[in-house]
């Protein structure tokens, strides 16, 4: 498993992929918004605590 | 297909903690009952969901946990995640809701709305850009006025039943419960600023417990309050019993057996609108008691009179001078009230002078059941209105009507010297502020006179373009210098946001249209100040309350 830092490094990673394409005008995937959930889960997860 | 499958369903997403899930029930229990034909889901966490199954499951045909803790713990990779999650979002997708409510206001359930499937969708998702659409107009109105002012009149309960369009009344428990010599206390809350002193507390209770032998006092709390127990209980009273760590479903069973619960705005409050029980909530600091009073009838509010209340959470305070305002011999008299008739009848409050001394610091509040549908906080003894109060109100008549159509009564305000000035000084900002829109009316109207003539080329038309956007630089500079004004202006540039036509033409009609709108509301608060004002004029307080929104 991978551990807390790389897994949130992965997201930031793609979390900036997705943001430079919507700034590019292209549309966001499913796949996009499921990152964007993921994302945003793990970032209430945390403040739920 | 089964006939199962052929039900209307509705999909309720709340990815917010204990309160707004109760809150959320509320307004479910209201569509429910409107709609039985209808199959109801919710969707929730699983940490703030699985507590209150007990109640929920009362509602919600289909309840849907997202579990962080297992999806996370079980994910080596984002990929996995995502895997997971696609799979979960395709099983709520089997369903084909045919409405989804999104009714959490948080990042996570704009995702999640945008990811399932159903064509009628109401509160925020995003687009295909991965920009906030909200379509509907009280979800413009919760973004736009809850998120940033102390102004929005409405309970959230009420909030979500206009989202919603449902309209039965709260409940009125008619289950008479067998109530013992007992009271509840929820003396903690999630932030210190809004959790009255355990040395008030104590005071409070020892009052209780001297005038009252008999009288059993139980403190509501988590495992984490309990090392607190003692600050409220310094004589090791017998009469005062901890009760924490319990299950939601014993809390409310204590709380149905108690003849009041006195507590900080907390979810413990939530969960006493589904007993009998009558509550005294003590609102401090950041707590907005009209958003988020306990939606029963019998709820009571006390709340300091101070300008900074109700502040913003993030707003440095060292010295909570709101707590001092809140008299806890005031607190002990109403709550005594309470104890001993169920409801508080306003002549006797009145006419009490002791406790009419004592009220000088803080303004108590009750709901009133207004349009057969809402609750609005009344307050029950004379003082003088703040400008936050009576702007409240102004915007209670003035929203239902625009929004809901549907024409109010409420009080005149009670202005005193600071007020009055304060209600003539905005006469002129509204005036500002109609101007505005007005040239920004303007403007929309020459960009569609020009775009119906032939042109050239789109640069003819930018400089009108630039000019309408101005307008905007022009309501955010006076909306600094008139914080009164911001539901208004935040409303209508929300409105402005999330237009959806296709062709520039049409953006320039439906901004138009929102600008002319935004006049008509200007207007009717102008009016209501202007008559404020008049009757304020030509009545003394002591004479009866004149009702506004007659006509």
């Amino acid at each position: 498993m991978q551990d807390d830092t790389s897994l949130q490094n992965e997201i930031l990673n793609s979390l900036e992929t997705i943001k430079n394409k919507a700034n590019q005008g292209v549309e966001l995937s499913e796949e996009d918004f499921l990152i964007l959930l993921a994302s945003s889960l793990i970032e209430e997860a945390s403040t739920n605590q | 297909m089964s006939k199962a499958n052929k039900k209307f369903k509705v999909l309720f997403i709340q990815l917010n903690r204990f309160g707004d899930l109760l809150q959320t029930l509320q307004c479910a229990l209201s569509y429910k009952t409107e709609n039985p034909d209808r199959e109801i889901h919710l969707i929730g966490y699983t940490q703030f969901v699985s507590p209150l199954l007990f109640l929920l499951k009362d509602v919600f045909d289909e309840i849907h946990q997202i579990d962080t803790k297992k999806l996370f713990k079980n994910s080596s990779s984002q990929s996995h995640i995502v895997k997971s999650l696609k799979s979960e979002i395709a099983q709520i997708n089997h369903y084909n809701f045919q409405q989804v409510f999104n009714l959490s206001f948080s990042k996570s359930s704009e995702y999640l709305t945008t990811l399932i499937s159903s064509n009628k969708k109401k509160g925020l998702r995003r687009n295909k850009s991965g920009q906030i659409i909200i379509e509907d107009q009280w979800s413009q109105y919760v973004f736009a006025t809850t998120m940033s002012s102390n102004l929005n009149p409405f309970n959230l309960v009420d909030l979500f039943k206009s989202i919603v369009k449902t309209k039965m009344a709260p409940l009125i428990e008619s289950e008479e419960a067998e109530k013992g010599e007992i009271i509840c206390i929820h003396p903690f809350a999630s932030l210190e600023r809004k959790q009255y002193g355990f040395s008030y507390w104590e005071q409070i209770c020892s009052n209780f417990i001297i005038k009252y032998p008999e009288i059993k006092i139980y403190v509501l709390g988590s495992d984490l309050d309990e090392m607190n127990f003692q600050h409220i209980n310094k004589n090791n009273s017998s009469q005062i019993i901890p009760y924490f760590g319990k299950s939601f479903e014993k809390v409310l069973e204590k709380l149905n057996q108690s003849k009041l619960l006195i507590a900080n705005d907390s979810m413990v409050g939530h969960l006493s609108a589904f007993t009998s029980t009558p509550s005294l909530t003590l609102a401090l600091g950041s707590v907005r008691p009209e958003e988020t009073t306990p939606y029963k009838l019998n709820a009571y509010v006390l709340e300091p009179n101070i300008d900074c209340f109700s502040c913003s959470p993030r707003t440095p305070c060292d010295f909570y001078q709101c707590h001092y305002k809140l008299n806890p011999k005031y607190v002990f008299m109403i709550s005594e009230l309470l104890y001993l008739n169920g409801n508080l009848p306003d002549e006797e409050v009145i006419n009490n002078e002791e406790i009419l001394n004592l009220s000088s610091g803080a303004s108590l509040f009750k709901y009133d059941l207004v349009n057969d549908s809402q609750l609005h906080l009344s307050k029950l003894h004379f003082n003088y209105d703040s400008s936050e109060q009576i702007f409240r109100n102004f915007y209670f008549l003035i929203w239902n009507l625009y929004l809901n159509n549907q024409d109010t009564n409420l009080s005149f305000p009670y202005l005193n010297k600071k007020s009055s000035t304060e209600l003539l000084s905005y006469k002129r900002k509204i005036e500002s502020a109609y101007e505005i829109y007005s040239f920004g009316s303007k403007f929309s109207s020459d960009i569609i006179d020009r775009l119906t003539k032939p042109f050239d080329s789109f640069d003819e038309i930018q400089p009108l373009i630039d000019k309408l956007n101005e307008i905007d630089t022009l309501l955010n500079i006076l909306k600094e210098g008139s914080p009164l004004l911001s539901p208004i202006i935040n409303f209508f540039y929300v409105q402005k946001m999330n237009i959806t036509s296709n062709t520039l033409i049409d953006v320039a009609r439906d901004t138009k249209l929102i600008l002319n709108e935004a006049q008509s509301v200007l207007s009717a608060l102008l009016e209501l100040s202007q008559k404020s004002i008049e009757n304020n004029i030509k009545s003394s307080p002591s004479v009866s309350r004149s009702s506004i929104g007659d006509n």
